[in-house]
């Protein structure tokens, strides 16, 4: 029987995640009885599950893998995809804070609070966050302050600031701080200014502060009885919900964030571009697809409509941005755009390197899609196309490719400043290279245009 | 002198037992503390701005009768 813990899941004493013949089962140990009997007694797990907001699961006579610690053994609903926060764009690392405030909120009045505030615990569910860690919700401590205040602060407040009011790119400081980002960090690179808005001048900059002036006291001497009564924690969630919803970030003359509007085809190459990928597509009959270099989804979408789930994966912070919010505004559930660069795809980090896993070591889609993308992998970043062969035919059995030539004005961009070293880059070359590990099941013409797109199959 | 009255409040503070159970995560001791010092203030905004909006939802439903 093929079994093992999930990697990430330890941290928690309360249980733990395993795999077992491929089926995913939560198992909840007794020290957690008070609090999961209360998360069912008081109603909050039924309100949060027919709300959308926690992940449903049902409790399952399966064998726990720990049994001298069980209590319950739970079958979660799957997410199609275990993503990370610096994977995604800031609505969507916005809409998980406000999420976990919103869970915070719900839960205290039901009489529970939420012991911890991981971003990790949030994951994008038919297009829309959700909490997924069943076991994140504790008995109310009445008169304590909120354990997991820091967390929240670390782990939303102080990236969203960041990506709000310095760079967007700040927000790509958790690949590196999975716990969150440090709060004397944060409050060192935020503007002077920001000591003018009360929220990040308390839970950024003062909190920073504090953490300095008291660290190493104990928290046993530290919190009081009465110290924080429960008018005072949901002024605080209220007055987190306020700061986070004040930050905001419109994309600003990014590269790439308006790729399709100043795009240098017809609407009839675009057209039939759209035909040929989804007849590609309905020759795969995928299930799962991975669109690399998605821009902001408009070909994902193709996919998607198709009934496949589609990761619309991009490396432009605005890109993403529009596609998540296209989700939104459409309610699309079968589409989860990401921040991924493909020339630099996340890695496995956190404890023995396995807390935080690798984009492949997520998932095994069916189908990929490589549409305008190649250029910018050969030219861009000097990558042999052989190479880039070889890692497509890692991931996935069928490939949809467009091949741009040098003669393409996008292409002459990225050379217009550089040295043509790329003589391999041609159709034939492109043909041959990824013939070595692609059997051609497809090739067309794209119409009023130079580009050619390929279906190609694994061998 | 700020910095005193400070002091003097976290000393009261400080010397309070905790009684519930541990977390099992580490709260941090700075971010327990600021959380206490503004206390009051979250729960004195807070009761202001829920009784604010209660008076906007009862002069709302007031005029939406007078139209009706």
């Amino acid at each position: 029987m093929a079994e093992h813990k999930v990697t990430a899941s330890f941290r928690d004493p309360s249980g733990f995640v395993f795999i077992r013949n491929g089926e995913l089962y939560r198992q909840v140990n007794q020290s957690y009885k008070p609090d999961y009997d209360l998360l069912n007694q008081s109603g909050l797990y039924e309100e949060l599950a027919a709300a959308g907001l926690l992940i449903p699961h049902r409790e399952v006579s399966a064998a726990p893998t720990d049994k001298a610690l069980a209590y319950k053994v739970l079958s979660p609903e799957r997410v199609g995809f275990i993503s990370y926060a610096y994977e995604w764009s800031f609505s969507q690392l916005k809409d998980a804070a406000l999420l976990t405030l919103d869970l915070q909120k719900r839960a205290l009045a039901r009489g529970m609070w939420l012991k911890d505030a991981s971003s990790s615990n949030i994951q994008f569910h038919n297009g829309r966050p959700i909490l997924i860690d069943s076991l994140s919700f504790e008995t109310y401590p009445e008169g304590q302050p909120w354990t997991a205040y820091r967390q929240f602060c670390q782990h939303f407040l102080a990236p969203l600031a960041l990506m709000a009011l310095v760079d967007v790119r700040l927000g790509q400081l958790l690949r590196n701080q999975i716990d969150g980002i440090d709060l004397d960090l944060c409050s060192r690179l935020l503007p002077g200014s920001t000591r003018l808005n009360s929220g990040l001048l308390v839970h950024i900059h003062a909190h920073a502060s504090a953490q300095k002036r008291y660290a190493g006291r104990s928290t046993a001497t530290a919190a009081a009885r009465g110290g924080m009564g429960k008018t005072a924690l949901l002024g605080l969630v209220d007055h987190l919900e306020r700061t986070v919803a004040k930050l905001h970030w419109q994309p600003a003359g990014s590269a790439w964030g308006n790729y399709y509007s100043e795009t240098n085809y017809s609407n009839v190459a675009e057209t039939h571009k759209a035909e040929l990928v989804e007849n590609y597509l309905k020759k795969t009959k995928p299930r799962t697809v991975w669109d690399m270099g998605a821009n902001n989804g408009l070909y994902s979408r193709i996919a998607s409509r198709l009934g496949a789930f589609t990761l619309s994966q991009d490396y432009d912070p605005a890109a993403v941005e529009q596609n998540y919010l296209q989700v939104k505004a459409d309610q699309e559930t079968s589409l989860l755009p990401l921040l991924v660069d493909l020339a630099n795809p996340s890695a496995a980090s956190g404890w023995a390197n396995q807390e935080r896993l690798t984009l492949v070591q997520r998932g095994t889609p069916d189908a990929l899609m490589a549409l305008a993308l190649v250029h910018h992998l050969a030219i861009g970043n000097n990558l042999p196309l052989a190479h880039i062969a070889e890692f497509l035919a890692s991931l996935a059995p069928w490939l949809v490719i467009e091949f741009v030539p040098k003669s393409d004005s996008q292409v002459q961009r990225l050379l217009a400043a550089r040295k043509d070293i790329f003589d391999d880059y041609t159709l034939d070359g492109f043909a041959k290279a990824f013939g070595r590990k692609f059997k051609i099941e497809g090739q067309a013409d794209i119409a009023e245009s130079e580009r050619t797109l390929f279906l190609l199959k694994r061998k | 002198m700020k910095n005193e009255t400070i002091n003097a409040l976290l000393a009261g503070v400080l010397a309070l037992p905790l009684t519930a159970e541990q977390p099992y995560l580490d709260p941090g001791s700075g971010s327990f503390i600021l959380q206490i010092i503004i206390a009051s203030l979250a729960a004195v905004s807070y009761a202001f701005r829920q009784q604010l909006g209660r008076l906007v939802k009862f002069f709302r439903r007031s005029k939406d009768d007078k139209e009706q």
